[in-house]
């Protein structure tokens, strides 16, 4: 691992621990509402305090996600997006602003692709982290050395299925933060946080110095503000995507997307 | 981007390429399947059900009006459609819910795309007394009335999947999102050797009674092993079900497996994954899949809606790349045909599925001399298909 390159993504966490801080991660579907869009929704979420911003890349068969992402990954892909079209955007995006930015895809789109090929690619258009929901440990370990050869975190899920031993090498394996996985489930807005998630984030604190991120399932204030105290950030992706598809116009969504983040911001940064 | 083989895989195919929230499961799934496949108890269950529910031995039928027909070799086919519901299904329905018991769970899901693997869930659910749901894509439900029909006579629920392109690959994508969230006390009954790793060995496991018998059949009809085997392949599960036992013959038994050709391969609206895809990552597992320049999965079409899927088993993929098996594809009208000869020679009506193997033995069989031995993989009947129609 490229434990000796410094992290961007981790340096996010750090500065903001000093403050007692919590980091607000957002995540939206390269290419949705439309191409012009993402970039008017990467622009809200920036200038409304996101700390680092996941990009999905839109795949096909999107195993791990509920009904708002699969429905912003068909059209995103009905819009034309494809993996050249992502990392071409990133790096019109990285014209104007340096928040640090995690991709989200699954792994067929970057096999594909080409791993290395990708890599080197997402370096050069300014990716910091790459998420890939269905490249668990076991998978993970024969494309290791890849990564070492690139400044881009490879970010591990964590889930209440894990289970100790496996936790202990994920988390030796990740880098950037940790994404903690909230539920028993896919992507989606839930109303509730389940007690036993509390005692999943104090283990592997006790575990990890690295961040632990929360996602999957997290959409309203209440949440937050029951869980912050208990992990270094929150990621949201579901609500923000239906704030979009649920407006009567672009401009009601990019508003409601603002008053959302602002009063998420709040709770974090309280 | 080479990988040692290592559990799971067949060379580099295969693999768990899956959320973290069902590796666990999974992992517990390999533990119970390994320790049951060697437990006496569970062998003598298996075989009671499968003697007494399912039906077996299936006869292996020497088919003669056909063979005359088609040329001077002989032609058998591998009485599958004559299981209990009609195919070879029930071979590894009963099987896994069995599993499934032993190992404590209480509900049963499972995908279906024509509804065979549905409705041989429902009724090993039925049998062994748990609750099922089926997830069966909204297209194949209006297809399919019929099944639909079947799997809730014997009380199981059918959740209709409405997300992409409303086929079986939704509905394998819609079981597994729905696993995800019932892991602790839910069993995924998988129907064919797709997947991730167990349910690709462990599928084949099950569905090796049909090779096993056919050998041991061949051998006492014809006091040798045959020329050639020809089985269908969506994923793969009736045709490594009847391989198996043979791929250490392959020397001297040519082994087939048939894709559907659907409307042409130049139409790209087929479902040769072996002969037309690429290596990627599908349902879990690395394997050949239907997919486009950017590794987004293509959509494929059959007749047959069992062999209408963009994957295949990724044991499927490692026997094409060692020559092991070849895999050839019939389109839709020479298996129409070949459904059509068969329910007029010998009064068998096919699944279109298995048409598509009938109809490679129809152009195989006239170059062949009269003391060549064919076996054909009869997987499934065709009432579906006519009431379907």
């Amino acid at each position: 691992m490229n434990k000796n390159k410094s992290s961007i993504i981790e340096k996010v966490f750090e500065d903001l621990r000093k403050n007692e801080r919590k980091a607000f991660i957002p995540f939206i579907t390269c290419g949705f509402p439309t191409p012009d869009g993402f970039f008017k929704l990467f622009e809200t979420l920036d200038k409304n305090g996101a700390d680092i911003i996941e990009i999905g890349i839109p795949f096909s068969d999107p195993l791990a996600d509920g009904p708002i992402i699969q429905t912003t990954s068909k059209i995103a892909l009905e819009n034309g997006v494809n993996t050249d079209v992502v990392l071409k955007s990133i790096a019109k995006i990285r014209k104007s602003s340096d928040t640090p930015i995690a991709v989200m895809t699954y792994f067929n789109t970057i096999y594909h692709y080409g791993l290395e090929k990708f890599l080197k690619n997402a370096e050069n258009a300014g990716i910091n982290g790459l998420i890939i929901p269905d490249l668990p440990l076991e998978e993970f370990i024969c494309y290791e050395s890849y990564f070492s050869r690139v400044s881009i975190n490879n970010i591990m899920l964590a889930s209440l299925t894990s289970g100790r031993e496996r936790l202990h090498t994920i988390v030796k394996k990740s880098r950037g933060f940790i994404y903690c996985i909230s539920v028993k489930g896919v992507t989606g807005i839930r109303n509730s946080i389940s007690p036993e998630v509390i005692d999943f984030l104090k283990n592997l604190r006790k575990i990890t110095s690295l961040p632990l991120a929360l996602g999957f399932g997290l959409s309203s204030r209440e949440q937050i503000r029951q869980i912050k105290d208990y992990c270094d950030g929150i990621i949201i992706g579901s609500k923000i995507l239906s704030l979009i598809l649920e407006a009567d116009n672009f401009k009601q969504g990019i508003s409601k997307v603002e008053d959302f983040t602002l009063g998420v911001n709040n709770i974090l940064k309280s | 981007m080479k990988k040692s083989v290592k559990k799971g895989y067949f060379g580099e195919f295969g693999g768990s390429y899956v959320p973290e929230i069902l590796v666990s499961a999974l992992k517990e799934l390999e533990k119970n399947y390994f320790k049951y496949k060697r437990d006496k108890k569970f062998k003598e269950e298996l075989a009671y059900y499968l003697k007494n529910y399912a039906g077996r031995p299936t006869p292996l039928y020497y088919a003669e009006r056909l063979s005359k027909k088609f040329g001077k070799a002989k032609i058998y086919l591998k009485r599958e459609d004559l299981c209990h519901l009609g195919a070879h299904k029930i071979n590894n329905t009963i099987g896994q819910t069995l599993l499934a018991r032993k190992m404590g769970k209480k509900f049963i899901i499972a995908e279906t795309g024509a509804g065979q693997h549905g409705v041989a869930t429902a009724a090993a659910a039925a049998l062994f007394d748990m609750k099922c749901k089926i997830f069966m894509g909204s297209k194949d439900i209006r297809r399919q009335s019929s099944n639909v029909h079947r799997m809730k006579l014997m009380g199981a629920e059918v959740v209709e999947v409405s997300s992409g392109s409303r086929t079986l690959k939704d509905a394998v994508n819609e079981t597994l999102r729905y696993w995800v969230s019932r892991v602790d006390d839910t069993y995924y009954v998988l129907g064919s050797v797709v997947g991730p790793h167990p349910y690709p060995a462990m599928v084949r496991d099950f569905q090796t009674i049909i090779g096993k018998e056919t050998k041991k059949q061949i051998m006492d009809i014809e006091g040798r092993l045959p020329d050639y085997i020809i089985a269908c392949v969506g994923g793969g599960s009736n045709s490594i079900g009847i391989f198996y036992p043979f791929l250490k013959y392959a020397d001297s038994v040519r082994l087939i497996g048939v894709e559907a050709g659907g409307k042409g391969i130049r139409s790209r609206k087929h479902g040769a994954t072996l002969g037309f895809g690429k290596k990627g990552i599908f349902h879990g597992a690395f394997s050949y899949v239907l997919q486009d320049n950017y590794g987004q999965i293509e959509e494929a079409y059959s007749i047959s809606a069992g062999l209408d899927y963009p994957g295949v088993g990724p044991e499927h993929s490692y026997l094409k790349e060692k020559g092991i098996v070849k895999y050839e594809y019939i389109v839709d009208s020479e298996a129409l045909e070949a459904f059509r000869v068969l329910s007029e020679y010998e009064g068998i009506i096919p699944a279109y599925e298995s048409s598509h193997a009938l109809a490679y033995a129809a152009k195989l069989a006239p170059a062949l001399d009269k003391n060549k031995v064919i076996i054909v993989n009869l997987s499934g009947r065709g009432d579906k298909d006519i009431e379907n129609k």
